[in-house]
């Protein structure tokens, strides 16, 4: 047999072979989802242009929800309290004035030497973080230690702390007497808040009827500008 | 139907023309039928693998490039989702193919109405026998095959003079028997 006629017969042959269809199976298949026509390339640039458009409006909804919630938050944080802490010490005929701020963590916020009655004068706020830094003490010095804060348990927490640093720093003193000093302290105290009060309306800060004690420490603070 | 008017259907179903399909469907299942044949050798796996074909030939229309080898292209669907079946089902079978060659399509197609292809299944391998296929049948150029099997146009001409070598002397020994 030639090569001709093994090509010949083997048309002959495929032309005999039943081909199934498959037309109509086939058909059941979508036609590319590009029934626009658009090619490729356009298909591409749509899906991007469309998700280019989601994206940007995602980020438009969140800048208008952070915008809101910018708008809607509380201008101030939360306002903790704070407590007021009075030295008042009798040194001979002389009267000293001393007052702290303390932040709710314990930590003194701001301490200064106040000047009473006769001339109200705003005191200056002082780098210092304890009294024993600001005040020096004397041998026969009578010391008033009184604390206020809405937070009782700091206020009493701030009047131990500084009355335990005053008698320490009497006891470092040289010619220290157990019974020769007087030491008095109350936490929550209505004396030191009246005073603080009185000493707030002298310089002119005016205050509520009945002034919390976090009203009144604010009240200070802006006295003194911090 | 030429490579140009193929071109120009293709385009046309591009845009969802179904008489396009049908037009290229009519032109092509033919000799694609022949060609999924040439390598799978199994009747019922080529039908499926024709209908895989076509489907993918509609999903996939938007990828395909104007101007570019319409037939190649086709083809090349059709090949690959052949050869991919023919790799899962080998990857499925829990028997041993050879044991089991009516399933995996081996000498299927052993018909004494049809000694050329009879033979052309027993003797060629399946390049040699895609090489016979598309050129005797579909009437592809060697250069036309050689694209789309991805080898050298040498290698497609040897391979096709070697195969039809191997045809006529299987035949020719056929016949002697005969006698």
């Amino acid at each position: 047999m030639k090569i001709k006629d093994i090509k010949d017969k083997l048309k002959q042959e495929e032309g005999q072979t039943k081909v199934p269809d498959v037309l109509e199976r086939a058909k059941r298949a979508p036609i590319n989802k590009l029934l626009t026509g658009e090619t490729p390339l356009q298909a591409f640039s749509r899906t991007l242009a469309m998700r280019l458009l989601v994206f940007a409006t995602l980020l438009l909804v969140v800048a208008i929800f952070s915008l809101m919630a910018m708008w809607l938050a509380p201008t101030h944080p939360a306002e903790q309290p704070y407590c007021y802490v009075s030295v008042t010490v009798l040194q001979g005929e002389e009267e000293l004035h001393f007052g702290m701020i303390a932040k709710s963590d314990g930590n003194v916020y701001l301490c200064c030497k106040e000047k009473r009655w006769s001339f109200a004068e705003k005191p200056a706020p002082m780098a210092f973080s304890s009294i024993s830094e600001l005040y020096q003490l004397k041998i026969d010095d009578k010391v008033y230690v009184r604390t206020i804060s809405d937070d009782r348990a700091l206020a009493k927490e701030l009047e131990e702390t500084t009355t335990s640093e005053l008698r320490s720093s009497y006891y470092a003193l040289p010619d220290f007497s157990p019974s020769g000093f007087v030491l008095n302290s109350a936490f929550a105290s209505s004396v030191c808040r009246d005073e603080l009060k009185e000493y707030l309306a002298a310089l002119g800060k005016k205050v509520s009827a009945d002034p919390s004690s976090q009203e009144l420490i604010e009240a200070y603070l802006s006295l003194l500008g911090a | 139907m030429n490579r140009q008017e193929l071109d120009r259907k293709m385009l046309l179903l591009q845009r969802g023309d179904e008489q396009a399909f049908e037009d290229i469907y009519n032109a092509t299942h033919r000799g694609l039928f022949a060609f999924i044949l040439s390598i799978c050798r199994n009747y019922h796996t080529a039908e499926d693998m024709m209908q895989v074909a076509y489907i993918r030939l509609r999903t996939t229309i938007a990828s395909y490039k104007a101007g570019s080898n319409a037939y190649a292209w086709l083809y090349t669907i059709a090949k690959n989702a052949t050869l991919n079946e023919l790799n899962r089902q080998k990857h499925e079978a829990l028997v041993d193919p050879e044991a089991n060659a009516e399933r995996f399509g081996t000498y299927d197609i052993e018909d004494p109405d049809t000694p050329v292809a009879s033979a052309m299944n027993r003797v060629l391998n399946t390049t040699e026998r895609q090489i016979v296929t598309l050129h005797v049948i579909v009437g592809f150029k060697h250069r036309e095959i050689a694209e789309l099997l991805g080898k050298p146009l040498g290698t497609v001409l040897w391979t096709y003079n070697n195969a039809l070598g191997k045809l006529k002397k299987e035949l020719n020994k056929e016949n002697d028997n005969e006698d």
